[in-house]
């Protein structure tokens, strides 16, 4: 309609009367047939409301004075100081150095956010411990440091006994069941020997790790990765149960690159050790770590060796006290069968204490050629760096994302509330012109 | 040879003068507008409002609106004067309408003898008989009056500020001078 109105040039009479009233305004001669015209936009002029001197003066004193705010308290007049430039900078300016400090602030969140990930080259992969919850580590009175226990270095006794090897020697039929006990499982662990598992102090109870570990190295560092695990554990005093070693050939294609699994027992005074020695011979994958209680097995073998025990020494007795050749021969038989039998709950008892001192540990290895030579051996390189600011990036990008997609829409909703607003005041202050 | 240091003799007062902060642009731009368009603010006002107290505090809030938003003016979206012409508009139509929600707006009434007994009886009922032509008008009218022949603006910037076409602008001025003629000529 504006166009319309635009592109209608005016009628030339109209156009002759308006520049008259506008020469009779400014006082200048008009044409005298528009004289008539040019009295009336005088006398209109005429009619103009004058300022009261003394409404002008104090206007003046308030624009010299910069319009100051009464009654306002220093906070305040601070807020309003802010508010007053935040006014005066166009919106543009505005919106840029909004835009620049929430970009400041996504990154410095994303960095936080990634900062446990960042830094220490090979350790990328995933961890896992799993305790369980009811399954309490143990403390024997051998090892008492309960922190060092924590990291698996005191699950019990200490390997070497003269009970592992599940020999008995003829001097053992002097001993008494409490000293055949005391060396199986140590002093102190005999002590709850008569009560129910469930009874033993979370300090005293037997618990059974295992731990597998998966590491991946390049192709050129495989087989030093894989003579690597033999050397760490001789040097923490363990034995490879199996192992399996395929190939290793760095120009090898994808398929047959190497790859590596070995079964491991390592002592459980010296899991700790050996654990960072094994995930330093390259990246690590996954790590997990289990544990299991066994010490209503303990019990129960226990309080089989005692209950045996005992009968052997009656039989002893008896035999002692026997008389008769068939006699003697009757106990001998049934010293035999109880003695079987006892040597059998030993050998248990002895497995269960090897299945806590001896940790089995699953590694593997395998060969990816992702890896850079180097990159794998433990130390913060370039390639982490690089790896890590892609990482940082991309999060990065993914925040900025979600977050246009979260703001995006919010901001065009109060860009049309702003201009909903905007159009509504405009039609009420309109409107008011005709409601007079 | 060695100077001695001296103090200063003779001297017992010193004035240190308040310091100031240096004008911007943008309020030297306001100073100037300000002294230019007062008078022509509180007219254009006053002959929206028809009420001279009323006028004066709305032509105050405007020039402090005006001066708070100083800084904020776009040279691209038309004159400072239309602009600033604009914020009171604003302002009055705001307390038309707060004055709407309390009660119907009352004209002032004539003042005759605000008429100088000097230009005699055919002016003063000239005058009169315009006076009672304006008081016909529709509050639109009235403000296109005011607008031209109040605050002294042009086809152009009467334009901008009630947000019409120029052409429109000129032709809907030209209705209501014709009006006003026709009053007045009937009224005669």
């Amino acid at each position: 309609m504006r166009l319309r109105e635009r592109e209608m040039p005016l009628d030339p009479q109209v156009e002759r009367e308006l520049e008259a009233i506008d020469r009779a305004i400014a006082g200048e001669p008009v044409d005298p047939d528009l004289e008539v015209l040019a009295e009336l936009a005088r006398a209109l002029r005429e009619e103009r409301v004058g300022t009261e001197p003394g409404f002008a003066a104090e206007l003046d004193q308030r624009v010299a004075d910069g319009f100051p705010r009464a009654g306002r308290l220093a906070g305040s007049h601070r807020l309003v100081e802010l508010r007053q430039k935040l006014a005066g900078v166009p919106p543009r300016r505005i919106l840029a150095r909004a835009g620049a400090a929430a970009t400041v602030l996504v990154v410095a969140g994303v960095a936080i956010s990634q900062s446990g990930e960042i830094g220490g080259g090979g350790d990328g992969g995933t961890f896992s411990a799993q305790p369980a919850p009811d399954q309490p580590t143990v403390v024997t009175p051998n090892q008492p440091n309960a922190a060092a226990e924590a990291d698996g270095d005191a699950t019990g006794l200490s390997p070497g006994r003269d009970a592992l090897d599940g020999r008995r020697t003829a001097r053992d039929l002097h001993y008494s069941g409490s000293e055949r006990l005391q060396g199986l499982i140590g002093p102190g662990a005999v002590s709850n020997f008569n009560g129910s598992a469930a009874d033993v102090p979370p300090a005293q109870r037997k618990v059974a790790r295992r731990v597998d570990l998966a590491l991946s190295t390049s192709p050129e560092r495989f087989r030093t990765a894989a003579d690597g695990v033999l050397d760490v554990v001789r040097d923490h005093r363990g034995y490879v149960l199996r192992s399996n070693v395929s190939g290793g050939d760095p120009d090898a294609p994808r398929s047959q690159l190497g790859h590596a699994s070995f079964e491991l027992r390592i002592p459980a005074a010296q899991l700790s050790a050996a654990l960072g020695d094994l995930s330093d011979l390259g990246h690590v994958v996954s790590r997990t770590d289990g544990r299991v209680d066994i010490t209503s097995r303990f019990v129960s073998a226990q309080k089989r060796i005692a209950a045996l025990e005992e009968t052997r020494q009656n039989l002893l007795r008896q035999l002692a006290e026997a008389v008769t050749l068939t006699e003697q021969e009757s106990i001998k038989r049934r010293l035999a069968i109880v003695e079987a039998q006892l040597s059998a709950a030993e050998d248990d008892l002895g497995a269960a204490q090897q299945r806590v001192q001896l940790v089995p540990v699953s590694v593997s290895i395998d060969a990816d050629r992702a890896l850079a030579d180097g990159d794998d051996a433990g130390g913060w390189s370039l390639g982490d760096a690089v790896g890590d600011a892609g990482k940082v990036l991309s999060v990065t990008a993914g925040v900025l994302l979600v977050s246009a997609a979260v703001l995006g829409p919010l901001a065009i909703l109060a860009a049309l509330i702003w201009l909903g607003a905007q159009a509504v005041a405009r039609l009420r202050r309109e409107r008011a012109l005709d409601q007079i | 040879m060695k100077a001695v240091p001296a103090r200063s003799r003779g001297v017992n007062e010193t004035v240190a003068a308040a310091a100031t902060e240096i004008p911007t642009d943008a309020d030297l731009a306001f100073d100037e507008l300000y002294r230019r368009d007062r008078d022509a603010i509180h007219a254009y006002v006053a002959g929206l409002l028809r009420d001279r107290t009323a006028a004066e505090d709305v032509t105050s809030m405007a020039f402090e609106r005006a001066y708070r938003r100083r800084r904020s003016f776009n040279p691209k979206r038309g004159t400072r004067r239309a602009w600033l012409f604009g914020i009171a508009r604003n302002a009055a139509l705001d307390e038309l309408r707060r004055r709407g929600r309390q009660a119907t707006l009352v004209a002032e009434p004539v003042d005759e003898t605000a008429i100088p007994p000097e230009q005699g009886a055919e002016v003063a009922i000239r005058r009169a008989a315009l006076r009672e032509a304006l008081s016909t008008l529709a509050p639109r009218e009235r403000e296109l009056v005011a607008l031209k022949f109040f605050a002294g603006l042009g086809n152009p910037e009467i334009a901008r500020v009630i947000g019409i076409s120029e052409t429109n602008a000129g032709t809907r001025l030209h209705r209501v001078i014709e009006k006003l003629r026709r009053h007045c000529d009937e009224a005669a």
